[in-house]
């Protein structure tokens, strides 16, 4: 049986195309190990068979007939499941939609199929993307494959636990907040939210639209890159989409800033520890790493708060029961109608951020909480500018602390939302950003934060696979 | 907070919940709100908003006429709980 967990997609392609293994018994072997396997860890809600052998039975044609195969053909590859697959049911992690089948392909998976991945199922998520442990999926939480009684982070907890235990090279999650990053740095896998607007929204269900980013989750940053490289650039069906690819000149030494606001009160001694080796490890190696300051980071995780939930409310008003919902409710009128199929079709969770939301928009309020969030927000924003004069890159550590256990958090909100304290600027901010597996703590792996400016992709990667090397 | 905000505020949401839900969602939201309160400390004179992070200008798609999707069409109604041909069925409005 092939293992996933030891290979690149390079030296996979090199197998297939030396016919060293059938893309069919690629297709064969991967199921068989998520049927033993997931049973345990819980990653996946549908799985795509059909879809995955078919693309494999056209490969190994190609193959047979010495044709140039496409350039991810034979990526076995995972999907959040609020990205729509044409044909493929597409739950967002709510019994709201648990019988919705999507009509069309998300632009970025039309551009994954157009390279000939595999696509082998659709990964478990906190609802609607409202979380950080995948413990607010409505249908079961998704453990941890480094340790079952922890949480795997979220919301794209199911992606990066399927690259994790090895089921997948790699993934594809949504990050409004650090719901990329957060479960990579969880599951010891590289996970990059783009830039704002470097990768199509279309076909993505929506949870705060100013915030929101499709990316790539894999075991190592080359493959991470393979995937990005497909999914970016303009789609004329997300008119926010935008594509530079940036070309920075070669320095002798990067530097790196160093905030000093990421690293004091809420944060696990022994990752500070960690993350400071890390550190210490890279300036023997050509980088200048520098103490700065992003002096509005304490106003970060609120101002977040309010901008998501506002438009959590907004973009969440259209589940009325009427178009996609299958849940049947005997009602008197509409209203009575729509109050009983929301009220049954979400959950706790994504219940709280609506009200926030429309709290914080109603007459009154939209000043004094909304337009307050997003001026702060732009001081957020322009911290980061500042720095992004002096220095290159930004590091900081992924999570504030290790994974925490199934259960530990979920009663407490406020305690859960902390979780995502050092990933939600780069979201407010429309950075792109990448979680990198460092090091490791009572062996839980612990992840750093690369933060770069606007349609740096290619500089972070660069510089992650330098760091890779080391470690 | 008032019991009566919080009934408005679950009635511009749109959900029906029970009085059990309503403490505890009452409990989280004023916990919530009172961690949003320190935004008030901030500076914000004379700072604009930012509703994009990225800079964003209109853009206008050509004007081309578009061949509707009858089959994507059908595909969507077929996804309704209730439906008449073509049509979302909805319940009693007025």
């Amino acid at each position: 049986m092939i293992d996933l967990k030891i290979l690149s997609y390079k030296k996979l392609r090199e197998m297939l195309e030396k016919k060293e293994i059938k893309c069919q018994e690629l297709v064969e072997d991967i199921f068989e190990r998520i049927e033993k396997e997931d049973k345990k860890i819980k990653s996946f809600l549908t799985l795509t068979f059909e879809l995955a052998f078919e693309k494999a039975k056209k490969i190994d044609e190609m193959i047979f007939q010495k044709r140039k195969l496409k350039s991810l053909a034979g990526f076995p590859l995972a999907v959040k499941d609020n990205i729509l697959i044409e044909n493929v049911k597409c739950t967002a992690g709510s019994k709201i939609l648990e019988n919705y089948i999507a009509p069309f392909d998300a632009t970025c998976i039309k551009k994954l199929k157009d390279e000939d991945v595999l696509i082998i199922g659709k990964t478990n998520l906190d609802e609607f993307a409202m979380g950080s442990s995948t413990e607010n999926s409505a249908f079961f939480p998704t453990r941890n494959p480094h340790d079952l009684e922890r949480v795997p982070g979220g919301s794209s907890g199911g992606s990066a636990a399927a690259v994790a235990a090895g089921f997948v090279l790699g993934a594809l999650g949504s990050d409004t907040g650090g719901s990329i990053r957060q479960p990579a740095a969880f599951c010891g896998v590289c996970g990059l939210k783009p830039t704002y607007g470097a990768v199509s929204r279309y076909g993505l269900i929506a949870f705060a639209s100013s915030l929101d980013q499709i990316g790539p989750i894999a075991k190592n940053v080359e493959d991470c890159e393979l995937i990005f490289e497909v999914i970016c650039g303009k789609d004329e069906m997300d008119s926010t989409s935008f594509f530079e690819k940036k070309i920075f000149q070669k320095k002798e030494k990067l530097k790196i800033g160093i905030p000093k606001e990421y690293f004091g009160e809420g944060l696990d001694k022994r990752i500070k520890d960690k993350i400071f080796d890390v550190l210490k490890k890279i300036e023997q190696e050509k980088f200048e790493v520098l103490e700065i300051s992003l002096p509005h980071t304490e106003y970060c995780l609120a101002c977040y708060f309010l901008v998501s939930r506002c438009e959590a409310a907004s973009n969440l008003a259209r589940y009325d029961g009427i178009r996609y919902s299958k849940l049947k409710e005997d009602s008197k009128d509409i209203f009575d109608f729509y109050t009983k199929i929301r009220g049954r079709g979400f959950g706790k969770e994504v219940k709280r951020r609506i009200m926030l939301g429309n709290f914080a928009l109603s007459e009154g309020y939209y000043e004094g909480y909304y337009l307050l969030a997003q001026k702060v927000r732009t001081l957020i924003s322009n911290d980061f500018k500042k720095a992004f004069e002096k220095v290159d890159l930004i590091f900081t550590p992924t999570t504030p602390t290790l994974p925490f256990k199934i259960g530990e958090k979920i009663k407490d909100p406020l305690s859960m939302y902390l979780a995502d304290i050092f990933t939600v600027s780069p979201n407010l901010a429309g950075l792109p950003a990448l979680s990198l597996p460092c090091t490791k703590i009572d062996n839980l792996p612990v992840g750093l934060q690369i933060i770069g400016p606007h349609f740096s992709e290619y500089l972070i990667f660069e510089t992650a696979k330098k760091i890779e090397k080391m470690f | 907070m008032k019991e009566k905000e919080i009934e408005k505020i679950i009635k511009y949401s749109l959900f029906k919940v029970s009085k059990k839900e309503k403490q505890e969602l009452k409990k989280d939201f004023e916990k919530i709100l009172n961690y949003v309160e320190k935004l008030k400390k901030a500076n914000v004179k004379d700072t604009p908003p930012t509703f994009y992070p990225i800079p964003l200008k209109n853009v206008f798609r050509k004007d081309e006429k578009k061949k509707i999707d009858v089959e994507m069409a059908k595909k969507l109604i077929e996804m309704a709980p209730e439906k008449k041909e073509m049509f979302f069925k909805v319940k009693k409005v007025l």
